[in-house]
């Protein structure tokens, strides 16, 4: 059962068997711990009861001896005093009465056993008769031996006392001359008045007590108790204890602390002293049953006033240490304990079982229901019609997707022939079908090629399929027809149809050729539109499919490559090759065609072809065109590269002539002026300056052709800063001049800061030169803030005829006299190329002796400047 | 003290010519050496050709180099000039007609002390001489030999 258990555990080793278990076991293990400690707690509580009344008994007990001691003890006390010898030798004093006296006591003392000292004393205190123990031999104390203890409390405190009451020292130990007597001797003393014959108080008769025998018997009582029996003074100090070191703690100096008060605690001893006079007490040392006892008149009425006169109270106290009491209950808790460890298997085991069995069932039935309510579920969730119809043709099952098509209720069908659901015009011989079936019931799959019918409630149709399946049960055959409604799909069918025509069409209108076909012997097309048909020169469709495409090609080997190229990488784009027509004709056509496999792994091409000799043509056009341009600017290239040789060559060589000349001119003129005449000296110096204006010249051409082969690099520069430092180099070189200068500040300019540093050059350089015959010349510089940034230089100087304003940016265009204005003519012409190569413009406009103005632009980025195509030269400023 | 030496690297010889008249009407009768092309240049400097076993102690106070030169261009004797231990700190002014910016640039490159272009006018020629006769010959201390 065990291993069962242990195996069920394993296996459905769950949280759902886990919790199960739990919430059986622990309840119950619970309730076994609960009454598992209900009885601990009762057969504690008994024998704490059996303890207490143990202890009480014992107590009980010790009182009622000391009670009886005590009458015991008083009796004799009063006996003495009144008995005939004590009173007669009141009366006569003689020898023989004392004689009587000391054998009375004598034989008192002997026989009573009970008393260590009994004595007679005087009104002064003085002993009279004293008769000592002595150890079991009674002696008379001889007269000279005898004290006076005249002072001594008891004999004040008993001298005071009437008739018939009895003194009561302490419980204490005998001490004899100040030290404690050994063996110790508890000793309590009783004393009582002794009055003659004739009522006269004449002395006291003194007892002392041997008290050990007391203690003995206490002792003896407390001996079955577990703690013992005590005796305690009033002052807490043990008469009789659990050991003798700790007893009469107040008759020695070093024992004072030596109390039960100290010892078990100051709460307990005061609710003993304070308390009921019997009672028990218990705290975490243990039980204690305790009484409080006085020495008291015995039972008997008397009609003395006063029994006992001093006396102390006393305590008897049992006591059982909490040790004891732990002990007597541990073996009941070993006991349950065991009983528990005992029990709780069991009962886990049992839980285990009950749950493992309680689980199975469940399970079974969850199994049961599941299974049912998933073939429910599946039946109803089927997004087709279900109905299960029995041999007689009747609908015994439907689901809810039979409903919805069919447009019944459930129950309209349930019972109802299967006829029913079928179009009336198939209705008659549809009995005859299902006899049929019936007789070689297989399984039937849906669409086995019937088209087929379902009705409706309202006797509409719908395009449905079928697949029947044979149930053997013991109630005969069962069919279940899954009948599924393909109305969305005939319409998805006929959606399909119409999107392939549209796509059809698509192909057929486009101007390219497409098609298809097979890399085989012949590459006869498998499809081809009409397009195709039309490049082709075919006189149909048809009749291009029935034509091998190998016979097309004009070279063989292009087709073998183009067959190669579509294997090797899948597809080809735009390979073009040279075909002929069905008629012959011979064009350039481009294939782009991608290789693609049927179901049977049959390798083919979709492809599109083009006749691309029309592009073929204008591509060898431009080629042409291409090639011509290439050449000219090969051509180009050559002459720049002579240009700057040339210029190179300028530089150097064309200088030194001119040097040679001007040299030796001067040298003539220096030297040789003597042998000259006016006439000769005036021609070597125009030979100088012919030379020098050509050396100008020379370099001003430079200065252009440089220009001209300059990159233009665009920044920002400051044209009135420059225009500024143009300016004051002008004034340097002729500082004898007074011109107005008026610049515009802050002009920032996006251009070459070199080629504009030219322009400034130039421009200024020009004012500056035509305002020379100006008395007041002024030179403006600044720039239209118009949308087109348009910088100007204006002067009020010679000006010029805008007749000759187109001449005025042409190299060694002059509009001056040389004798009037010095110019090489090519300062504009370097300004004007300056400006173009900025993209802008340059225009100036003026009047004979009215002044000039030079517009130009820079086409600069930030300004939408437009595009003016006018002829430079006559823009208003 | 040694009158200084001007080594004159010129091939035409109107130039020379002026070159040496300017000198004289600057008063300036230093010994001048006339290459007329690089080889000739590079020999007198090396004492090599037709000036093996020259003085080598006489080194010129300054060389003043024509670009455009037969044979050797000038920029290359000025190379070839830095590249010895000897002739690394001579001073050498590059004396020349052409301002073209590419000449200048590698002039300077090279390691030329001045660049001057001769002027067309004879006056400042000579203008331009005194002053290059005063600058290399009184003013300058020429380098440590």
């Amino acid at each position: 059962m065990t291993s069962n258990l242990r195996s069920a555990l394993r296996s459905t080793l769950s949280w759902q068997f886990t919790g199960r278990f739990l919430r059986l076991s622990v309840p119950l293990v619970l309730v076994l711990a609960v009454v598992l400690w209900l009885i601990y707690r009762t057969q504690t509580a008994a024998t704490l009861i059996v303890m207490e009344i143990n202890e009480q008994q014992s107590i009980q007990l010790a009182s009622q001896t000391i009670d009886a001691v005590f009458g015991v003890l008083r009796g004799d006390a009063l006996y003495l005093a009144e008995s005939s010898s004590l009173q007669q030798w009141l009366d006569t004093a003689t020898q023989a009465a004392r004689s009587h006296l000391h054998a009375d006591f004598l034989a008192f003392v002997r026989h009573r056993r009970l008393y260590d000292q009994v004595r007679f004393l005087d009104g002064q205190g003085q002993e009279v008769v004293r008769v000592n123990w002595n150890d079991g031999r009674p002696e008379v104390i001889a007269r000279e031996q005898l004290q006076t203890k005249q002072g001594r409390y008891y004999v004040r405190n008993t001298l005071v006392l009437n008739k018939g009451t009895v003194f009561l020292s302490a419980f204490d130990l005998n001490v004899e001359n100040g030290v404690i007597e050994q063996p110790i001797k508890p000793t309590i003393r009783l004393s009582t008045p002794v009055f003659d014959s004739e009522g006269l108080k004449r002395g006291i008769v003194v007892l002392n007590y041997r008290g050990q025998r007391l203690l003995d018997r206490l002792r003896a009582i407390g001996e079955n108790n577990p703690g013992g029996l005590w005796l305690l003074n009033e002052k807490s100090y043990w008469l009789l204890g659990p050991r003798p070191e700790v007893e009469w703690g107040f008759m020695y100096p070093d024992r004072e602390t030596m109390r039960f008060d100290h010892e078990y605690g100051e709460a307990v001893w005061l609710s003993m002293l304070h308390g009921p006079q019997i009672g028990q007490r218990s705290n975490e040392q243990g039980l204690f049953t305790y009484r409080r006892i006085m020495p008291k008149k015995p039972q008997i009425a008397s009609t003395e006033s006063e029994d006992y006169a001093g006396g102390e109270q006393w305590i008897a106290v049992a006591h059982v240490p909490r040790a004891t009491i732990n002990a007597s209950t541990a073996g009941q808790v070993r006991n349950l304990t065991i009983a528990f460890m005992v029990l709780t298997p069991l009962l886990v085991l049992l839980s285990g079982i009950i749950t493992y069995h309680g689980m199975r069932r469940r399970q079974a039935e969850a199994k049961a229901q599941a299974s049912e309510e998933r073939y429910r579920g599946l039946l109803e969730s089927a997004p087709d019609a279900i109905v299960i119809a029995n041999s007689k043709g009747r609908v015994t099952m439907a689901n809810a997707q039979t409903e919805k098509w069919f447009g019944y209720n459930r129950d309209d069908l349930i019972g109802q022939p299967i006829e029913k659901l079928v179009p009336d015009r198939f209705r008659a011989a549809h009995p005859a079908h299902r006899q049929n079936y019936l007789a070689s019931p297989v399984v039937r799959p849906m669409g086995a090629g019937l088209e087929l019918y379902g009705r409706r409630k309202d006797g509409s149709e719908f395009p449905v399929e079928i697949s029947l399946s044979p149930l053997q049960t013991d109630q005969g055959v069962l069919v279940t027809s899954i009948i599924r409604d393909i109305t969305a799909r005939k319409h998805a069918e006929e959606a399909q149809e119409q999107t392939w025509m549209r796509y059809q069409k698509l192909v057929n209108n486009l101007p390219v050729g497409v098609y298809r076909n097979k890399p085989d012997q012949t590459g006869r097309f498998l499809e081809a539109n009409q397009a195709m048909a039309d490049i082709l020169e075919a006189e149909s469709i048809e009749q291009l499919l029935a034509y091998p495409f190998s016979e097309l090609y004009c070279d063989p080997a292009d087709r073998k490559t183009f067959i190669d190229t579509v294997m090797g990488q899948g597809h080809v784009h735009n390979h073009e090759v040279r075909l002929k027509t069905l008629r012959g004709r011979e064009f350039h056509a481009a294939l782009t065609a991608v290789m693609k496999k049927d179901v049977t792994d049959e390798i083919y091409f979709d492809g599109i072809l083009e006749d691309v000799s029309e592009r073929k043509e204008a591509e060898r056009k431009i080629r042409q065109l291409n090639d011509g341009l290439r050449a000219r600017s090969v051509a180009l290239e050559t002459i720049n590269q002579e240009l700057e040789a040339f210029s190179y060559s300028v530089s150097h060589d064309l200088r030194a002539p001119l040097r040679a000349i001007d040299g030796f001119s001067r040298t003539l003129l220096n030297e040789y002026t003597d042998r000259l005449d006016e006439k000769g000296r005036d021609r070597l110096c125009r030979v100088r300056a012919a030379a020098q204006r050509m050396a100008n010249l020379i370099d001003d051409l430079l200065k252009l052709s440089r220009i001209t082969r300059a990159e233009l690099k665009r920044e920002s520069v400051d044209l009135s800063q420059l225009a500024g430092e143009v300016i004051a180099l002008l004034r340097e070189d002729e500082p004898e001049r007074t011109v107005r200068f008026s610049i515009q500040p802050g002009m920032i300019a996006h251009g070459d800061a070199r080629l504009l540093r030219v322009v400034m050059d130039n421009l200024l350089g020009n004012a500056w030169k035509f305002t020379n015959h100006r008395a007041e010349a002024a030179i403006e510089v600044g720039c239209n803030p118009d949308e087109t940034l348009t910088y100007f230089v204006r002067d009020n100087g010679a000006g010029f005829d805008m007749a000759y304003a187109d001449k005025l940016f042409g190299a060694f265009q002059r509009l001056h006299d040389a004798s009037e204005f010095s110019g090489t003519g090519i300062g504009l012409a370097t300004v004007q190329r300056v400006i173009h190569k900025h993209g802008g413009r340059i225009w100036a406009r003026s009047a004979v002796d009215q002044g000039a103005v030079f517009y130009f632009t820079l086409n600069e980025q930030k300004t939408n400047a437009k595009k003016d195509n006018t002829a430079g030269g006559r823009q208003p400023g | 003290m040694r009158k200084k030496i001007i080594l004159l690297v010129e091939d035409n010889p109107d130039d020379e010519l002026l070159m040496l008249d300017a000198l004289v009407a600057n008063r300036v009768n230093n010994e001048i050496i006339v290459a007329r092309n690089g080889v000739e240049a590079l020999d007198y400097l090396f004492g090599e050709g037709a000036y093996a076993g020259r003085k080598m102690m006489d080194w010129p106070a300054v060389v003043l180099l024509d670009l455009k030169l037969p044979k050797i261009s000038g920029l290359e004797v000025l190379r070839r000039i830095r590249a010895d231990e000897r002739t690394r700190l001579l001073p050498v002014v590059i004396l020349t007609s052409s301002d073209e910016e590419e000449d200048r640039i590698k002039g300077y490159t090279f390691g030329a002390n001045s660049y001057v272009r001769k002027p067309v006018d004879f006056d400042q020629f000579i203008k331009a001489a005194g002053q290059l006769g005063l600058y290399w010959l009184l003013l300058n201390e020429p380098p440590p030999v």
